[in-house]
């Protein structure tokens, strides 16, 4: 699928849902994750946090801030920022490459893109699928995760809260 | 905010910065400063710079006059001439990063073509 086509999934997607209370609420309406890989493992985040999908492009560092935050980009002339989710989740960094993508997510008020290794698929799934979160999680994972389940051709997959990333880079 | 602003460009270590001329009134070759013995200060030691160490391969010399005394700003690569860059050019930080920005002399971000520049206000380095 091409970032455009999965640009326009994602915007068809964006649904007022909410399954951070109810990770695995067990009514027919599915919901959408955007599945996406870091150091060889698998996150998603609901489809409802999710914006777009854009291409690397060059990020500007900006002083002061923490390695938390990478710095900022243009989209489409407006300013965003960058979060470092490698950072965050206490992974190595990793090179950027063809595959690397920032996931423009939106929680509340607050907007910003989040660098990821790749963005694997966009599924529909049932809530049911997606059990609390297992305790063998790193705890650095644990802190921003909702839940988990085998979502994407048997790997495992972590559904993290935008909401919580957020809420920690906000001091 | 002006309608519109003077802004000297300038670049270190790959992140371009630009500020308001307003408060510049002279731009020496730093080995002008030779005989100073105070009132020189290198840009980076102002701001929390990202990365270290810091190499500046064609450093001048900016004449800053603030509230506290004439200094030295030592910037690197300035760009020969100053640009007019009208207000709305000239976007805020993004939320998560306006509040690492209140306390330094950022102010927000000029948009030139595709590169972005930080608006630098240089009174909040010499209070």
């Amino acid at each position: 699928m091409s970032d455009i086509q999965k640009d326009q999934t994602r915007q068809d997607a964006v649904q007022d849902k909410d399954v951070e209370n109810h990770p695995s609420d067990s009514s027919n309406e599915k919901i959408e994750i955007v599945i996406f890989s870091m150091a060889r493992r698998y996150f998603a985040f609901k489809g409802a946090e999710v914006r777009e999908i854009l291409p690397h492009t060059p990020v500007t560092q900006v002083p002061g801030c923490p390695r938390t935050i990478r710095g900022i980009i243009n989209v489409r002339g407006v300013i965003e920022s960058v979060v470092n989710l490698h950072d965050l989740l206490e992974m190595d960094d990793a090179p950027i490459g063809a595959s690397t993508r920032f996931i423009l997510a939106q929680c509340e008020d607050i907007l910003s893109g989040i660098q990821v290794e790749s963005v694997e698929d966009v599924l529909s799934i049932d809530p049911c699928r997606i059990k609390p979160v297992i305790s063998t999680l790193p705890a650095a994972t644990r802190k921003y995760a909702l839940g988990g389940g085998e979502l994407y051709k048997d790997h495992y997959v972590v559904l993290l809260s935008v909401k919580k990333i957020f809420a920690e880079l906000i001091k | 905010m002006k309608n519109e602003m003077t802004l000297l460009l300038f670049t270190i270590m790959g992140i371009d910065f630009a500020m308001d001329v307003e408060h510049i009134t002279a731009m020496v070759p730093v080995e002008s400063l030779t005989n100073k013995k105070s009132g020189i200060v290198w840009f980076h030691e102002k701001v929390n710079f990202p990365q270290t160490p810091v190499v500046y391969d064609s450093p001048k010399a900016l004449h800053i006059v603030s509230g506290t005394g004439p200094f030295h700003l030592i910037i690197d690569a300035p760009r020969d001439m100053p640009v007019e860059v009208p207000a709305e050019q000239i976007n805020p930080f993004p939320v998560l990063v306006n509040q690492f920005t209140k306390d330094s002399p950022f102010r927000a971000v000029y948009l030139m073509e595709k590169r972005m520049m930080l608006v630098v206000e240089p009174l909040a380095m010499f209070p």
